[in-house]
């Protein structure tokens, strides 16, 4: 019970007639309503019909009636555009929590409707169900009926769908007009590596892309690229400005694995004014974009451009400077670091479990071949070359085998190539080169000859029914065994991480998967003022997602940290 | 929502995607040269104007350029808001159902295949065509048109097996309307059952049912095919047993409306249990049980016609509120100047009266009460000591005017209704001068007492009285009977809550130190003045007068005595209530039970749908099959009539291999030998068989009680002898005496459930009048 000296509040939620009669009937004995409605305009799904007539009183007339009272009374507190989070009660008190969407046309607006007839855009007009066009300027409801003018700028598809929410309607407007210094700000607001990401991105945004319906999703990356890569030009010639960190702030941090989750982590940290130092164990920057990626895909003048562009806000990057049992976090935090983000990857390549795995020469892990690769080492390494999986990291390493030389290249993957993890484009290019791949097939056992690998028993494959990861289980097919010849075997199942570098008391919850758990709002691990990202907590994903990771234990470090 | 055939594709921008170019194949031999090459500054110009900003907002400014008070913020963000409060009140609307799945209705692909949703747009002067009807298609005048019902309801196969309740009434309002718009429209309405909902409604579709545009067909759609040529529609379909097939030029779909999917989360967070469907089913226990911190109304609760969705916001916002009183409103001082008169032009389309008419009289505007009109009305405010405004509705939009003008309590007076039939001029004269001269509200008026006399303590009477006491105020209810509760105790019997909630609950008003029941009396005489009413009640004490604020009618029903069943001659000739407590006793061993709908209900006397006794009757037969799975029941009907979630009790009663038979005209009952019942049934048989029992479904009608009390206080009735109430959509529960109210099926048929909730509404209803 409240107080008898303070009015009762109430809130009702849902802005049609019931919603509305009853806020007119709880403010009218003197309480203090809030009314909440998730849409723009008050009437709910009677305003819409005009013509309905129930118990001889016009629905129109009822609906007018009841909205204006509302908007009318003093007191009532219309929340519309406000969708509702939570409800809880507590000690004889409900707490409500909202969204509210802006209306984006303040109070001061006269009616005029000038505006509807300027705006170039023509969305379809939900309130007529969609059988007539409107503008994105917009009346709440109908033209004549409350009078609310709103602008409805929600995120677009594109953009709800990046990982890391980059406008790219805007950059993308901005890219048309010829203004690409600004297109660049727009992407550097939300992607630190944006060079890197237009080219090897998987686009996820492209997939949900509207103009898809139409005909084809706009070409996003290729436009990214395209401006970083104007970008990256202007830098060579001299005539890049390079970016401030906003304060200096002292404070010292350390970042563990300059991969794209701990430059990540750098930049925005650096950005802000802290001052941080990035341990590498690699003699490279760049983690997976440098030792897993080949340069085909990725030159590197362009991963170091965007780099360099970490390095010009001040952080300092320590390669061939690994954590170690003996150089450990604790000592971190005795040499003044406040607070450290582990961006350690995933870099141990996970077991076939199939026979003669350990028992000959010729048989490489393709991390550990890749990396060989991409740090210089371009000798040959066979001459027929079998690479199992389906994922990127398998394409990648097939057609890395080609370009060192190797004459035959073939990937056995389990499963179809509609489940076929790999990006399509990916696929589409290995094959075009020559690679061979054996859809629906698993191996057996490896076969070896004076103790190298001489090839490998495989099995046919079918599919099942759909399994925990949604795609359809392989089932081996009995009796369909064959054999592919080989003098290299090149693994490319999946990877976990390598967290040999952890000192035996080093107190971090820890996965069954070897990977650090952490807290996924705050990217925080149990262990204070310690956050993880990136491969490291999520196994192997793509550089936008241990971008986004990256973000998010920024974020929650400046407020730890201050 | 649809993507309409007639609206242009957005081909305003057309290109295709630039592809990306690569290093040629020869060119990638032994090295690790980059493949893809990059767009070219050309191709990345053409690229990014393919981008069709996704029909939003892109913040380009030009709005803003042409806005004089600069009334646009592009990057105003979302904001989180935090509401602490009291108590919560949900109301959400519920979620249209969207039958592009239903593949075999042909909605996701033809033009023509619109939903009732979209019709009322199609149709509405602020909509696509200005109010015309033209078929979507090519913009043709329909000349036929199919409505198919019961379109994601009463469809167990998706999880709706529930009746939306409103979909007949619309249907009905919009074939009339398509008929009122294109002349010589023809109409076909495809059903599975009509449920027409209201106590006027059964009137409206037997004068339909007598025209000869509008024929209705039970059956099953089974398929809509569009005609990619001319866009006509087949719509196939099986009825009384035969296939057949019919071509139209529009086909409106009467869907259904499910629960809002976001509402299950809340409900668990406040601790709601929801029903399969998603909805809060309400139940008397669940009635009693209600706190006044969380309350709903509306289509939370279940699909339901515009006016209980009225009622039951009247009873939720009850619910909300305690007795820490209201906050009186202030009078503001009255304008000087003179009275202003203004029309509203549909208000007068509407009462059929010619804008000439009252051309000169009054300023016409098209919608007065939208946004504009209110703006011509405030340009004349510094001028204007009272409004007078024609063509409105009478009793319900006073207030708005009064707020919208800021003049005070008593300035605007409506003509609507009855008042424009006649001289219109003169009436308008005369009212223009009583409105200027019209009294002040008396100043220092008495407050009202705060006091309610409740006559009847059934269901309504009980909830009503039982939230007056916890506002506070006085009650005495005046009971016939010696007994309060017994039609609540019986609800509450049938659906399962325990007897001992029910009786906790009449107990408690009994034991109310602030309320008085008066059993076995009857009010002999309703005196009103000055906001005082004295009500002199016969008890078995003798003459007892009482004085209070406000009297509330909640007479409640009495059942329809059957004459001409042989009702009270033959032992196996019931009601549903007897029968009932013979199930309850285990006294009803028969075999074969047949059980008549409509008795004495839907009839030329009676010509409503009384709205208990199919859902009696279904609970009926579920409880005897359960105690004697043997026996066999058939149900002779004019049409089931069960709405909401009654709709399981029938498929589970058809799931049990009930019989259910409609018929045309009266059922013939002989008891010499045998027990026999012989029907017409409606597919032109006739049909006698042998029962062991037949079971009566009453209807439940007003009785003489509440027509004696009509009579006593001054009450009007309206043509259905029903108490007449306010609009019923706007004050539901005033009668056409001022302090006097009426709720429960006194004034329109209802279940217990119903019931309850019309009582807790009137009682805050009466709060308000009483201003506590």
């Amino acid at each position: 019970m409240s107080d008898k000296s303070s009015p009762r509040e109430v809130v009702v939620v849902g802005g049609g007639i019931t919603g509305l009669t009853a806020a007119l009937e709880v403010a009218g004995s003197g309480a203090r309503v809030a009314l909440v409605e998730e849409s723009p305009f008050l009437g709910g799904l009677l305003l819409k019909q005009e013509r309905v007539v129930p118990e001889g009183f016009p629905s129109v007339c009822l609906s007018s009636k009841l909205v204006n009272e509302v908007l009318a009374h003093p007191g009532i507190r219309v929340l519309t555009n406000s969708t509702l989070g939570s409800v809880r009660k507590k000690d004889d008190r409900i707490k409500v929590s909202l969204t509210h969407q802006p209306g984006r046309v303040t109070e001061a607006c006269n009616a005029c409707a000038e505006c509807l007839l300027v705006c170039p855009i023509k969305p379809y007009d939900s309130y007529n169900e969609g059988l007539m066009l409107r503008t994105a300027i917009d009346f709440a409801g109908p033209r004549t009926f409350g009078g609310e003018y709103n602008i409805e700028k929600e995120t677009p598809a594109c953009q709800e769908r990046c990982p890391v929410h980059i406008d790219i309607r805007r950059y993308v407007g901005l890219i048309a007009g010829g203004r690409y210094e600004e297109a660049i700000r727009v992407i550097r607001d939300r992607n630190p590596l944006p060079a890197v990401c237009g080219r090897i991105c998987p686009h996820p945004c492209e997939t949900v892309c509207n103009r898809g319906r139409q005909d084809e999703a706009i070409a996003i990356d290729a436009l990214k690229r395209f401006v970083s890569d104007y970008e990256v030009a202007q830098r060579k010639a001299g005539k890049f400005v390079p970016p401030k960190p906003k304060k200096d702030l002292k404070t010292k941090v350390a970042v563990v694995g300059a991969g794209p989750a701990g430059l990540t982590v750098a930049h925005d940290l650096a950005l802000e004014g802290y001052r941080v130092t990035v341990f590498e164990a690699a003699p490279v920057p760049g983690g997976m974009m440098h030792l897993g990626i080949p340069e085909y895909r990725l030159p590197r003048d362009i991963l170091l451009s965007d780099v360099a562009y970490i390095e010009d806000l001040g952080v300092e990057i320590k390669l061939n400077t690994p954590l170690t049992k003996e150089f450990t976090v604790d000592d971190l935090f005795k040499q003044g670091f406040k607070g450290i983000f582990l961006g350690v990857g995933a870099y141990e390549g996970l077991k076939l479990r199939v026979p003669g795995e350990d028992d000959y020469e010729g048989f490489l892990d393709c991390i550990k071949f890749l990396r060989d690769v991409n740090l210089g080492d371009k000798t040959r390494p066979g001459n027929k070359v079998i690479v199992i999986g389906g994922g990127n990291s398998a394409i990648d390493s097939a057609r890395t085998a080609l370009r060192l030389g190797c004459e035959e290249v073939t990937i056995l993957y389990r499963r179809s190539r509609r489940e076929m993890p790999a990006n399509d484009w990916e696929v589409e290019g290995a094959e075009e080169e020559g690679v061979k791949i054996h859809y629906l097939a698993a191996p057996v056992k490896i076969l070896g000859k004076g103790g190298k690998v001489a090839g490998m028993e495989c099995t046919k494959m079918r599919l099942g029914k759909l399994d925990a990861s949604g795609r359809r289980r392989p089932i081996p097919v009995e009796g369909s065994e064959f054999t592919v010849e080989a003098d290299l075997i090149i693994p490319a199942i999946s990877q976990q991480p390598d967290i040999t570098f952890l000192p035996d008391e080093h107190g971090f919850e820890i996965s069954r998967w070897n990977s650090f758990v952490v807290d996924e709002r705050t990217m925080a691990t149990n262990r204070p003022g310690i956050y993880a990202g990136g491969d490291g907590v999520t196994g192997p994903a793509t550089v936008i997602e241990a971008i986004r990771a990256g973000h998010i234990a920024a974020d929650s470090m400046k407020e730890y940290l201050s | 929502m649809k993507k309409p055939k007639f609206i242009p594709e957005f081909k305003d921008i057309p290109s295709e995607r630039n592809r990306m170019p690569e290093l040629p194949l020869e060119e990638r031999n032994l090295n690790f040269e980059e493949v893809e090459l990059g767009l070219s500054e050309e191709m990345v110009l053409k690229e990014a104007a393919r981008c069709l900003s996704c029909r939003r907002c892109i913040g380009c400014g030009l709005c803003l350029a042409e806005c004089d008070p600069k009334a646009i913020v592009y990057d105003e963000a979302a904001s989180r808001v935090e509401l602490e409060a009291d108590a919560i009140v949900f109301t959400s609307d519920g979620q249209v159902f969207n039958p592009d799945g239903k593949k075999e209705l042909g909605y996701a692909d033809a033009a023509n295949v619109i939903t009732s949703f979209e019709f009322e747009r199609l149709v509405s002067p602020t909509g696509p065509f200005g109010g015309l009807l033209v078929r979507p298609f090519d913009g043709d005048i329909p000349k036929r048109i199919a409505f198919i019902q019961c379109v994601g309801s009463r469809e167990e196969g998706i999880g709706a097996n529930f009746c939306s309740s409103d979909c007949c009434s619309r249907t009905f309002s919009q074939a009339r309307h398509a008929r009122k718009l294109a002349g010589d429209v023809e109409v076909h309405v495809f059903h599975r059952g009509l449920r027409p909902v209201g106590k006027g409604s059964e009137l409206d579709l037997s004068e339909l049912q007598g025209e000869n545009w509008i024929e209705f067909i039970e059956g099953e759609v089974t398929s809509v095919k569009e005609d990619p040529g001319d866009g006509t529609l087949s719509v196939g379909y099986s009825a009384a047993g035969e296939t057949a097939e019919a071509k139209f030029d529009l086909v409106v779909l009467a869907v259904g409306v499910h629960a809002l999917g976001g509402f299950k989360r809340y409900a668990r967070t406040a601790g709601i249990r929801v029903n399969k469907f998603g909805f809060i089913e309400r139940s008397i226990g669940s009635l009693i049980a209600e706190t006044e911190a969380v309350s709903f109304g509306g289509a939370v609760c279940g699909p339901a016609p515009v006016y209980r969705s009225v009622i039951d916001a009247l009873a939720a916002s009850t619910r909300s509120l305690d007795s820490s009183g209201a906050v009186p409103s202030q009078q503001s001082p009255r304008h000087k100047g003179k009275t202003f008169v203004y029309a509203c032009e549909y208000g007068l389309e509407l009462a059929g009266v010619n804008r000439s008419d009252v051309e000169g009289l009054c300023i016409v505007h098209p919608f007065l009460c939208y946004k504009d009109g209110r703006a011509a009305m405030r340009a004349n405010l510094d001028e204007t000591s009272s409004i007078v405004v024609v063509g409105c509705h009478k009793g319900s939009h006073e207030e708005l005017f009064e707020t919208v003008s800021g003049l005070p309590r008593g300035s605007v007076t409506i003509v609507g209704g009855e008042g424009l039939s006649g001289d219109l001029k003169a009436k308008l004269a005369s009212v223009t001068e009583g409105s200027s001269a019209s009294q002040l509200p008396e100043a220092g008026r008495e407050k009202r007492p705060a006091s309610v006399v409740v006559v009847g303590g059934g269901t309504s009477g009980l909830a009503a009285a039982s939230e007056l006491v916890r506002r506070g105020v006085e009650v005495t209810v005046v009971e016939k009977s010696a007994e309060i509760g017994k039609p609540l105790t019986f609800a509450a019997i049938a659906e399962g809550t325990e007897v001992d909630v029910v009786d906790g609950f009449v107990k408690a008003i009994e034991t109310n130190p602030v309320a008085t029941v008066l059993k076995e009396s009857t009010v002999a005489a309703v005196e009103t003045s000055d906001g005082k009413i004295t009500v002199k009640v016969s008890t078995p004490q003798g003459e007892k007068t009482l004085e209070a604020g406000a009297m509330l009618m909640a007479t409640g029903a009495n059942a329809y005595v059957p004459a001409g069943y042989h009702h009270g001659e033959h032992e196996a000739i019931l009601t549903q209530s007897e029968f009932r407590q013979r199930i309850t006793g285990g006294r009803a061993s028969w075999k074969r039970v047949a059980m008549i709908q409509c008795v004495g209900a839907r009839s030329a006397e009676h010509p409503y749908c009384s709205r208990y006794c199919c859902k009696q009757a279904l609970a009926n037969v579920l409880r005897l099959k359960e105690d004697n799975p043997g026996a066999e029941v058939t149900v002779f009907h004019r049409g089931i009539r069960v709405f909401g979630f009654e709709e399981d009790l029938y498929t589970d009663a058809a799931d049990l291999g009930v019989n259910f038979i409609e018929i045309t005209g009266e059922p013939r009952i002989t008891t010499e030998g045998a027990l026999k019942v012989a029907v017409d049934s409606t597919d032109g048989k006739s049909v006698s068989n042998e029962f062991d029992a037949v079971v009566l479904s009453v209807g439940h009608l007003h009785g003489s009680d509440h027509e004696e009390l009509a009579r006593v206080a001054g009450v009007r009735l309206d043509d259905l002898k029903f108490i007449a109430t306010g609009d019923s959509l706007a004050a539901p529960f005033a009668t056409s005496a001022s302090g006097i109210f009426a709720c429960g099926f006194g004034r329109s048929p209802v279940i217990a459930e119903e019931a309850f909730v019309e009582g807790v509404g009137a009682a805050g209803t009466i709060c308000k009048y009483l201003g506590v």
